[in-house]
């Protein structure tokens, strides 16, 4: 699913002075696993995130996802990768605060051309427990709620591949629990998913988890085979 | 073939791509209220300016058009030359006496061009009613004066040519005159003292509010010419000839050939100053149309300015919905919005409420036209030409402005945009 190898990325701060945030990182994440990447604040490991989903490029270094290799598209060109084969999950929900869930669900379909099919945005609802919720607007639901219609958003254009972003951070233990069930029903329907937290617990769920440090993989470990839980 | 296939097919998918954006963007609009109502607000009153100033400017303009139109554009005045200096001295308010009845007739005989005529003879009298007096100017005209005029009886008779002949003792009144001597009360067949030559009123005109000179014509009172010079004023010139010329073409040479005959019977010209001035009324609409040009071009530029403003409102509001929603930016960026999807989204937004905006100015654009017409007395004008052109600079201007804020909504990194507070 994922080939990255020696990825670079360094930012060039205020004053001119150079930062390096990720250093010649190599890896490879097959189909269907659920990866989790660890990593202190400022350890690049959000950089890491995002050029692997696309809204960032690498500095040097190749990065193929499904094959293509897609560190050297077009701004354009990387706005249709993300739109068709990435579903984001951000801390902070980011739903749209006044449109209902359902709209926020349909949302990606927008910048697919295709028209927005509605039943498919209320099944994924119905799939996330969020049913009856459809007509509801985003701040009327809990921060669980909002969560689970962010998921729901995120699979609407059928994307192989799940990237979060601290999805738990802003969550009681509860809520936080059954987003991470949820996320482990998809990948037992075959998505590959991208996680990135500092939380152990979190990370527990995980197949497979990978430090970084200093902007480099620090450590590799496979806790389990794909899909044990 | 197949390639051709494949394009028309992203054609149509662009197509109905737009056409989600559109009904998501109006969605939007509707939930921010208060923003989209400030939006049209701005953009409606930049509209209701510049169309209310424009039209009133147009108002100024049309009056002077109708009061040429109300005398005839091919009107000639000759007037007795007043405050004609003599050893260099000015003897202010005497009217030159050598305007006479042989000028007359040789103009009438000698220039064709002349259709109609009536000689005046004119001065301020005192008028008394019963117990009312006022002083005011009397006018001794010929019939056809009213007709050069274009001006009608409201009630009782013109006089004719009988009572020209008799030197008859009857007054027509102007608007003015009747309702300060005789109030309410119908003038027609009441008697009216003339320097105490008493006259019979035979009827009122029609009221005509201010003419293009200063003179209000509704506060004079009209007697046979004959009447004025034998039995009011015992002279035996005239204050002024006017004269109707059958064409507008036919103006200028007629204006030449009155003043040359003139100039020829009085000898004057070369060394001796003129003892008569030819005025046509269209010398006086001109200066009245450069001044009331000279408005209209000031008028389109507050007109202009106002379209600004009004646009620097609404590239402020975007501005701020700009930076309010950037994390809703990142978001879509994020769920595959390309920057153009941006960019329209945030174009269209605000497009639509400075378009239902400026139809809604040159709605009240008109209200305000009327308004202003009735408060400054002008004639009303509503020029859809001016409305449609402050309508599309309206929307020209809007876009312009607007294209900057949601080309900065474009050009946002989404990484930044998602990191925004």
């Amino acid at each position: 699913m994922i080939e990255a190898s020696h990825l670079s990325r360094t930012y060039t701060r205020g004053d001119g002075t150079p930062v390096t945030a990720l250093r010649d990182v190599s890896l490879v994440i097959a189909p269907g696993e659920f990866v989790v990447v660890r990593g202190a604040s400022g350890s690049g490991k959000s950089s890491l995130l995002n050029i692997l989903g696309c809204l960032d490029t690498p500095t040097s270094g190749s990065y193929r996802l499904g094959g293509e290799n897609v560190s050297a598209l077009s701004d354009n060109e990387r706005s249709h990768v993300r739109s068709k084969r990435i579903g984001f999950v951000f801390q902070n929900f980011n739903l749209l605060p006044r449109a209902t869930a359902l709209e926020n669900v349909e949302l990606p379909a927008l910048y697919t051309g295709a028209a927005p099919d509605h039943a498919r945005a209320r099944q994924l609802l119905e799939h996330v427990g969020l049913g009856g919720r459809a007509d509801h607007f985003a701040t009327e639901l809990s921060g669980g709620e909002q969560q689970r219609v962010a998921i729901a958003r995120a699979l609407m254009n059928d994307p192989p591949l799940l990237l979060a972003d601290e999805p738990t951070g802003n969550l009681d233990s509860a809520a936080g629990e059954s987003v991470m069930q949820l996320l482990t029903s998809l990948q037992r329907e075959g998505r590959t998913i991208v996680l990135v937290t500092h939380d152990e617990h979190v990370a527990s769920f995980a197949d497979r988890e990978i430090v970084i440090r200093d902007g480099v993989v620090a450590s590799d470990t496979r806790r389990r085979e794909r899909g044990q839980a | 073939m197949e390639s051709r296939e494949r394009r028309s097919d992203r054609g149509a998918a662009q197509l109905s791509r737009y056409r989600h954006l559109a009904r998501a963007a109006w969605r939007q609009l509707w939930r921010h209220q208060a923003r989209s109502v400030l939006v049209m607000t701005c953009a409606a009153l930049g509209v209701t300016g510049s169309i209310a100033a424009v039209n009133f400017a147009a108002g100024g303009r049309q009056q002077v058009v109708d009061q040429v139109a109300r005398l005839g554009s091919n009107v000639i005045v000759v007037a007795a030359l007043q405050d004609r200096s003599t050893g260099g001295r000015a003897r202010t308010g005497t009217i030159a006496t050598t305007l006479r009845d042989d000028d007359y007739r040789a103009i009438r005989r000698e220039v064709p061009a002349v259709v109609r005529s009536s000689a005046l003879a004119t001065a301020s009298l005192r008028l008394k009613a019963g117990g009312l007096s006022k002083v005011a100017p009397v006018v001794g005209c010929e019939p056809a004066f009213f007709d050069i005029k274009h001006w009608t009886i409201d009630a009782g008779r013109p006089f004719d040519a009988v009572d020209l002949r008799r030197s008859a003792r009857v007054a027509l009144l102007g608007a003015t005159v009747a309702r300060d001597l005789f109030g309410d009360a119908s003038p027609v067949g009441e008697r009216l003292h003339i320097n105490r030559v008493p006259f019979e009123v035979i009827g009122v005109l029609a009221e005509r509010g201010q003419g293009l000179d200063v003179t209000n014509e509704d506060a004079q009172v009209y007697v046979p010419l004959t009447a004025a010079m034998r039995r009011l004023l015992n002279v035996e010139h005239y204050s002024a000839l006017v004269l109707e010329v059958g064409t507008f073409e036919a103006l200028p040479g007629a204006v030449r050939d009155v003043t040359d005959l003139l100039r020829d019977r009085h000898r004057t010209g070369g060394f001796r100053p003129d003892d008569f001035s030819v005025l046509n009324q269209q010398a006086l609409a001109d200066t009245r149309l450069a001044a009331s040009r000279q408005l209209g071009f000031f008028v389109r530029w507050i007109g202009l300015s106002a379209l600004l403003v009004a646009g620097v409102g609404v590239l402020a509001m975007a501005w701020i919905t700009v930076r309010d929603r950037t994390r809703e930016i990142g978001t879509r960026r994020a769920l595959g919005a390309t920057a153009r999807d941006v960019f329209c989204q945030f174009a269209f937004e605000a497009m639509v409420l400075a378009t239902a905006g400026a139809a809604c100015g040159v709605a009240l654009g008109w209200v305000a036209s009327r308004i202003v017409a009735a408060r400054a007395a002008l004639p009303f004008v509503f020029d859809i030409g001016n409305a449609a052109l402050a309508f599309a600079l309206a929307i020209a201007v809007n876009f312009a402005f607007v294209s900057w804020p949601a080309r900065r909504a474009a050009r946002l990194d989404p990484i930044e945009a998602l990191r925004h507070a």
